[in-house]
């Protein structure tokens, strides 16, 4: 099989398999919600600013724009911790079951193995769309996860799958065993999906 | 114009002992109680050749139940009598000894990046990084022991085994994270003269490697790492209910969920949050607003990522190892990411990032390499001067607070107690914000002999660490003011939470004093009863 054809396996794989997808069918309109936008009058942010302000003015730190720039960044960032994308996902518990991130851990590791696969410019296309994904997702929207990173998950399955393809071709051992912890992580995760993720938020008795 | 290499090197010292010292007696406000232990087991030596326990030249520190290791307390030794028992005393040999890593780190780097002013940018970027000044300015013992690592590390690579295998030694003595990380990396370390450097480094550290096996370090590796993390009983009553014995067993064993927290603890460290945007959630790490580096070296380590194959680093594979290693004595531990344990992540993450900023510099078209390098140097300023506004300023007053903060308000509360401490029979300090005996020890610099005789701890579980319940007519207990208000001629410290000042009725329980956090809430109440 070609690159490109072992490619969109893993791509869909990835897609169809996703954690995201039972929580979503769990509870849609949890992803339908609106978040906060990013409000430069809100209490909060005021009160914030004016008591950095008083305890010390420093108006190149202290105002508005820098203050939400530098909270934007942090938001931004936090959109690629692998926390959050492999391991526990959303701070929303109707939104994640915590049991996987966006994607199971043993993703992680096609990951790494995607990344390092890529030719310079490739990684620097992706670096540029993963940051630019983050981005794009904290200028309208303050800290709500999923739903604004939605281009930045599918970048991240995209270079998932590109290891896949990589270590398949490459290093077959190695993808087999990958792919074995991930069907089991799949197993682990529906496994706690199905018997116990209602129970655990109160839904189910 | 060509600037010799020790010049660099002198400046760099300079810089780093500059942020180092620059008011290390008064920033952090106040000493934590892991700096008044260490602080005063230095004392205990100085003036008895014993720690507080009676234990003469202990190879490990008892202390408050977490056995720690001697070495930050015997180079303490000195600056306390030359001091006295004090802020600066505590918190000199931290800061010392890491401004000379700056420099043991500069050479290193300049071995791995094979260009002077690539290790000069590195050297710089570390005399400055938030991480390492937080652990280097704020008495903590791994402050000393990542002088000794570094160094050892420098020495092995230019090749001088007996001198590295003394460094390495002394860091066995110093940081529990470095008693982990040293063994697994040296396998990496060594290409020539192994015999000898082994032979020095065990014969040197025997000491130290005799306390692996001693019961207080089996109990602080317990309560420290992951191999005492248990699902909480109610968790798992639910798990079971919904399914069979073999199910649960298969899918929620304790060893699997370790694994995957490990895994989760262990890239947590390379995480954008934790490097730059937000930082360990602990107090004691923690600098507000920010991670622990400056997010304009989120350019170069990006750079780093994508251009890795490209940058010139000699040994990239030793340095990747290094990259790889220095998170796992943290990884294994229990919190979800640990600035303090991974400290030896710092050094490759610079050396990464100057690499990276050589060559980005180097495939700059020329006429802009000045733009890119200014605009980059004009970045970087600004988040150093925004980390100024927080270490100096904003952060102290979020994270004073209680013991898993800077513990602020014992300086105080001694200040005030002791001078007056004679009118009474007995003084009851409530231990709300942990470890009060070891700052009545330390502010009043209590004679380590007669505390000999007297040093106890009580220790809850085998999870907690330890309260002494008291010397002399100091008892620290938790005060319950509806029966305590009935003792006579007491006086007791504590928190609002345990001293209602609506149950003070002015007649026979009167305030003497209230004690305030920065941010204006009160931190302790002290009550005499008559």
């Amino acid at each position: 099989m070609t690159k490109n054809g072992w490619w969109w396996i893993g791509f869909c794989g990835l897609v169809f398999f996703s954690p995201l997808i039972i929580n979503f069918a769990y509870f849609p309109k949890s992803f339908l919600e609106a978040g906060n936008h990013w409000n430069l009058t809100s209490h909060e942010f005021l009160q914030e600013l004016n008591t950095a302000r008083g305890e010390l003015d420093v108006r190149i730190y202290t105002n508005k724009f820098f203050w939400a720039g530098w909270e934007m960044l942090g938001v931004g960032l936090t959109a690629l911790d692998s926390h959050f994308l492999f391991f526990e996902g959303d701070i929303n518990p109707f939104r994640s079951t915590n049991m996987a991130g966006v994607a199971v851990p043993a993703a992680l590791g096609f990951f790494i193995f995607g990344w390092y696969g890529m030719r310079n410019k490739h990684r620097l296309l992706i670096l540029g769309s993963l940051l630019l994904a983050a981005g794009l997702s904290v200028v309208y929207r303050d800290a709500f996860y999923i739903t604004p990173r939605i281009p930045l998950i599918l970048t991240v399955y995209a270079v998932c799958a590109r290891g896949f393809a990589y270590l398949v071709r490459k290093h077959p051992k190695i993808a087999m065993l990958l792919v074995l912890i991930w069907a089991w992580q799949e197993i682990e995760f529906y496994h706690f999906a199905n018997n116990h993720y209602l129970k655990i938020l109160g839904i189910m008795p | 114009m060509k600037v010799k290499f020790y010049w660099l090197l002198i400046a760099i010292l300079i810089l780093a002992l500059t942020a180092r010292f620059y008011r290390i007696s008064t920033v952090p406000w106040s000493l934590n109680w892991d700096e008044t232990t260490f602080g005063y087991s230095a004392y205990s030596l100085l003036l008895t050749g014993k720690d507080e326990w009676g234990t003469t030249m202990p190879m490990q520190l008892r202390s408050i139940g977490d056995y720690k290791n001697p070495m930050y307390a015997y180079l303490t030794v000195i600056p306390v009598k030359l001091f006295g028992l004090n802020e600066f005393a505590v918190r000199l040999a931290p800061a010392l000894l890491g401004s000379l890593a700056v420099v043991m780190f500069t050479l290193t780097a300049l071995k791995f990046l094979g260009s002077k002013k690539l290790a000069f940018f590195a050297g710089l970027m570390l005399a400055v990084s938030p991480w390492q000044l937080q652990f280097t300015r704020g008495g903590a013992d791994v402050g000393v022991s990542t002088f000794f690592t570094i160094s050892g590390i420098t020495l092995i690579l230019f090749n001088k085994p007996v001198s590295a295998a003394m460094m390495l030694a002394g860091s066995m003595y110093s940081y529990f994270s470095d008693k982990l990380f040293i063994p697994i990396m040296l396998p990496f370390l060594l290409r020539k003269r192994k015999v000898i450097f082994l032979a020095v480094l065990l014969l040197l550290s025997l000491g130290s490697i005799v306390t692996y096996f001693s019961a207080g370090h089996k109990g602080k590796i317990f309560m420290t790492t992951l191999l005492s993390y248990q699902v909480q009983e109610e968790a798992v009553n639910k798990l079971k209910s919904g399914d069979s014995l073999l199910l649960y067993q298969l899918f929620h064993n304790d060893w699997g969920q370790r694994a995957r927290m490990m895994a989760d603890r262990f890239f947590n460290h390379f995480s954008p949050s934790f490097l730059f945007a937000e930082g360990p959630q602990d107090n004691r790490q923690k600098i507000w607003k920010m991670g622990m580096m400056y997010w304009p070296e989120f350019i170069l380590l990006a750079g780093a990522l994508v251009f890795a194959d490209r940058l010139k680093i000699k040994n990239k594979r030793l340095l990747v190892i290094w990259t790889i290693l220095a998170v796992i004595p943290s990884a294994i531990t229990k919190d979800a990411v640990h600035a303090r344990r991974a400290i030896n992540l710092v050094y490759p993450l610079m050396i990464w990032a100057a690499a990276a900023g050589g060559y980005i510099l180097s495939i700059t078209p020329g006429k802009l390499r000045k733009v890119v390098a200014g605009g980059y140097f004009l970045i970087w300023i600004l988040a150093i001067g925004f980390y100024l506004c927080s270490y100096y300023v904003w952060t102290p007053i979020r994270t004073a607070k209680g013991s898993g903060g800077w513990q602020y308000g014992y300086k105080q509360l001694v200040y005030f107690v002791t001078p007056i401490a004679g009118k009474y029979s007995q003084i009851i300090v409530d231990p709300y914000y942990q470890g009060p005996f070891s700052f009545f020890l330390f502010y009043q610099a209590y004679p380590p002999a007669k505390y000999q005789t007297q040093a106890k701890l009580i220790i809850n579980d085998e999870l907690s660490l330890g309260e002494s319940p008291g010397f002399d007519k100091y008892l620290f207990r938790t005060i319950y003011w509806p029966n305590d208000r009935s003792l006579k001629n007491t006086l007791f410290a504590g928190p609002p939470e345990r001293l209602p000042e609506k149950d003070i009725d002015g007649v026979k329980a009167k305030i003497l004093d209230r004690i305030y956090f920065p941010d204006g809430e009160i931190a302790w109440l002290v009550v005499e009863t008559i």
